[in-house]
């Protein structure tokens, strides 16, 4: 009895003083409008010549589909449209150099979506109201999003916007991260795709875990979102390159080469998009699964505390022998005493 | 000391309960640079695009209203800061596009987003590319020297 008291002297000093640390949170951060930040003063201007800037191309020759979506995915890290047009070209024409087969299946579907990056990219870059697109700035393509890309729908309908005149506007920056991360996931699956063809056929319960495990451990990461990457360096994106495992190889050319990727598609929506598309709503989900979280640990401290510090009964005591006796067997040994009495 | 355990325990999930029901606090600020700008969701640079051109207008009237029609104070307002507010000139659409266009150069993040303004209104107005470019050079300057510099 004496170590349980102990022990629930202990569980009481750890569980006791944590409890403040999360029914207290900290006030949001208040920032001085204020700010001490400078302005360029316009005063002084003074006037020159224009001069001409040369887009820097991509000059580097694109010879494997892994280095493909590599240059395309540094070229947009950095922002270099016309690295990327340059990549996206070279890259076209790789594919159709490639034989028939997976890879080229792959690298094709890659493809269609970069080009639909580069539709957005191009008019972000070029149109007075880049940020938004409909159906009047760039007509079919809310369509063509729709039709390519399962999921998108859910996707563009909870980032709209629309305007006093009913107009509904997509946001081209949001599109287009989105975008980008089904062309990331892709070669994840390609490769799932390849390590569960290669292993040996079992039955189909053990083949149901062996994908699970593998799309466990090579889950995709998610490509971060565009405020991110322009915060970190071209060679910090470049660390972890896009590798694509070809997929072993297949007797007859699969037709569906120029199919929007129906496996692409059907991915769940990433958590990246929720955080741009409501943060706030992120937030309070958090701090609901962090309820949910203490309460579930609570319960389970108290049940273990119970448990722990539970009385045990008072021992049993075994009868004597004598007293395992049939009951009608003391009563006739009763009855010879009243008899006797 | 059953009781005790048993009351320490409740005591525990009335804690938790009260911290999981709490709502959380919005965190929204509003931005200072192209760092600050780039983590906002398009809605929220609309909304704050909008915003920052009615107080902008709000500022400048009150200016007006409190030196005087012929201060030196109004004749500023109206010389300079007239002269870079977004109201009525350009709409919230196109300040967000124009802002997203000058901050997907990675050299321009640190640039305060007043001087991103200013810079894009000359830019929208016709102003010629080698002054613009000039221009950017000394607010990255001195976005640089701003980030640099510890914030109080």
């Amino acid at each position: 009895m004496g170590s349980h008291r102990v022990a629930a002297l202990a569980l009481f000093l750890v569980v006791v003083p944590s409890a403040p640390a999360f029914a207290e949170e900290p006030l949001p951060l208040v920032r001085p409008l204020a700010s001490p930040a400078p302005f360029v003063a316009l005063a002084v201007e003074p006037v020159r010549d224009a001069v001409d800037f040369v887009p820097v191309a991509y000059t580097e020759t694109i010879a494997t589909p892994a280095r493909a979506l590599e240059a395309l995915r540094t070229a947009i890290v950095a922002n270099d449209f016309a690295g990327f047009r340059s990549a996206l070209t070279q890259a076209s024409s790789l594919a159709d150099s490639m034989p028939l087969g997976d890879g080229r299946n792959a690298l094709r579907r890659n493809l269609l979506i970069y080009r639909d990056v580069e539709q957005l990219w191009t008019f972000a870059r070029n149109d007075r109201f880049g940020a938004f697109f409909d159906d009047e700035s760039l007509p079919g393509f809310r369509d063509h999003l729709s039709a390519d890309y399962r999921g998108i729908d859910s996707f563009l309908a909870a980032n709209r916007i629309v305007d006093r005149n009913g107009l509904e506007l997509y946001p081209t920056a949001e599109t287009r991260t989105y975008l980008l991360n089904l062309v990331d996931s892709t070669p994840t699956r390609e490769k799932n795709r390849t390590l569960v063809a290669s292993a040996k056929p079992r039955s189909a319960k053990s083949a149901k875990k062996t994908v699970h495990r593998v799309a466990h451990h090579t889950a995709p990461h998610a490509l971060p979102t565009r405020a991110v990457v322009k915060a970190t360096s071209i060679a910090a994106a470049t660390t972890a390159p896009v590798v694509i495992v070809p997929a072993a190889p297949v007797a007859a050319p699969q037709s569906d080469a120029f199919a929007m990727p129906e496996q692409v598609a059907v991915l769940p929506k990433r958590t990246t998009d929720a955080v741009q598309a409501a943060p706030v709503a992120t937030a309070q989900q958090s701090s609901t699964a962090h309820g949910i979280f203490f309460i579930i640990l609570a319960l389970v401290l108290l049940g273990g505390l119970v448990t722990m510090l539970r009385t045990p009964q008072a021992p049993t005591v075994m009868p004597a022998p004598d007293e395992l006796k049939p009951k009608s067997r003391r009563d006739d040994d009763v009855i010879p005493m009243k008899k006797a009495q | 000391m059953k009781k005790v355990a048993l009351g320490i325990m409740l005591l525990m999930c009335a804690i938790a309960a009260t911290a999981a029901d709490r709502p959380t606090a919005p965190e929204l600020t509003p931005p200072n640079s192209g760092e600050e700008w780039l983590r906002l969701s398009s809605s929220e640079k609309l909304f704050w695009s909008i915003g920052y051109a009615q107080g902008y207008l709000d500022a400048l009237n009150k200016i007006d209203i409190a030196s005087g029609p012929n201060s030196a104070c109004s004749s500023l307002a109206a010389r300079t800061e007239r002269q870079s507010s977004t109201a009525g000139k350009v709409t919230g659409f196109e300040l967000v596009s124009g802002l997203e266009k000058f901050y997907s150069d990675p050299a321009n993040v640190q640039i305060p987003i007043g001087s991103a303004i200013r810079i894009y209104l000359l830019q929208a107005s016709g102003k010629d590319q080698t002054t613009i470019q000039e221009l950017i050079e000394t607010a990255r300057v001195l976005g640089a020297a701003s980030a640099r510099r510890p914030t109080k």
